[in-house]
């Protein structure tokens, strides 16, 4: 299956990009895409933690199941107000 | 409810006109400003970044929590995008109700809620440098 990645504020510029598509197996979690992101890019691994995670515009927790068009979005930690 | 994102400055005005109702004899608000100093930097100016589509959802649901709790003739958010000076408004909230106490609990509620969820970002600008701001997560 096919998914969106969005990365916003810390993220987008540590990774210089705003999306980018993943392919992945049916079943793959939001945990496991993060791991695959993450695991890629050591100069962001200190932010693992404090990430959370929406799937079309909802948080989930990391184990949410993810289907084909879904859109992944990592939230670091909001500031707004 | 009333939610917008603007990059042109927002006004309390244009946020009680958006809650003004002959039947409410109270309105509520609350205003974040531009700091000048924070952590003992000087603050230069400060940009908002926001993932639009998931904010309008998560402030509705956060408006909608609201419904279920205090009696609102009406509530609304305005939030500023982009880069802005120290003073300017950066988020305004108000909601209007009968008596003064729903409108008061509502705002407060608002403002909690949208400082922990609201997928808001602000980059602290100073003279020489910028940096992300931290707050915390809180869904």
């Amino acid at each position: 299956m096919k998914i969106r990645l969005l990365f916003f504020a810390v993220l987008r510029d540590l990774f210089q990009s705003s999306e980018q598509i993943m392919e992945a197996p049916d079943g793959t979690t939001v945990g496991e895409v993060a791991q695959r992101v993450f695991s890629s890019r050591d100069e962001a691994i200190f932010l693992k933690e404090t990430i959370c995670f929406a799937v079309n515009c909802s948080y989930v927790s990391p184990a949410h199941t993810l289907r084909d068009g879904d859109e992944v979005a990592f939230i670091p930690p909001v500031a707004g107000g | 409810m009333f939610i917008k994102l603007s990059a042109d400055p927002i006004a309390l005005l244009e946020a009680k006109a958006a809650v003004h109702h002959p039947t409410c004899g109270a309105i509520a608000f609350f205003e974040g400003n531009i700091r000048i100093q924070n952590d003992g930097k000087v603050v230069a100016g400060l940009e908002y970044h926001v993932y639009d589509a998931f904010f309008y959802k998560e402030v509705q649901r956060i408006a909608e929590e609201i419904d279920t709790q205090w009696t609102i003739h009406e509530i609304a958010f305005l939030q500023r995008v982009g880069r802005l000076d120290v003073g300017e408004s950066g988020i305004i909230i108000a909601a209007s109700s009968i008596h003064r106490r729903d409108a008061l609990q509502a705002v407060d509620y608002a403002i909690e809620h949208f400082k922990k969820r609201a997928p808001v970002w602000k980059k602290e600008l100073y003279r020489d440098s910028a940096e992300w701001i931290v707050c915390h997560h809180g869904n």
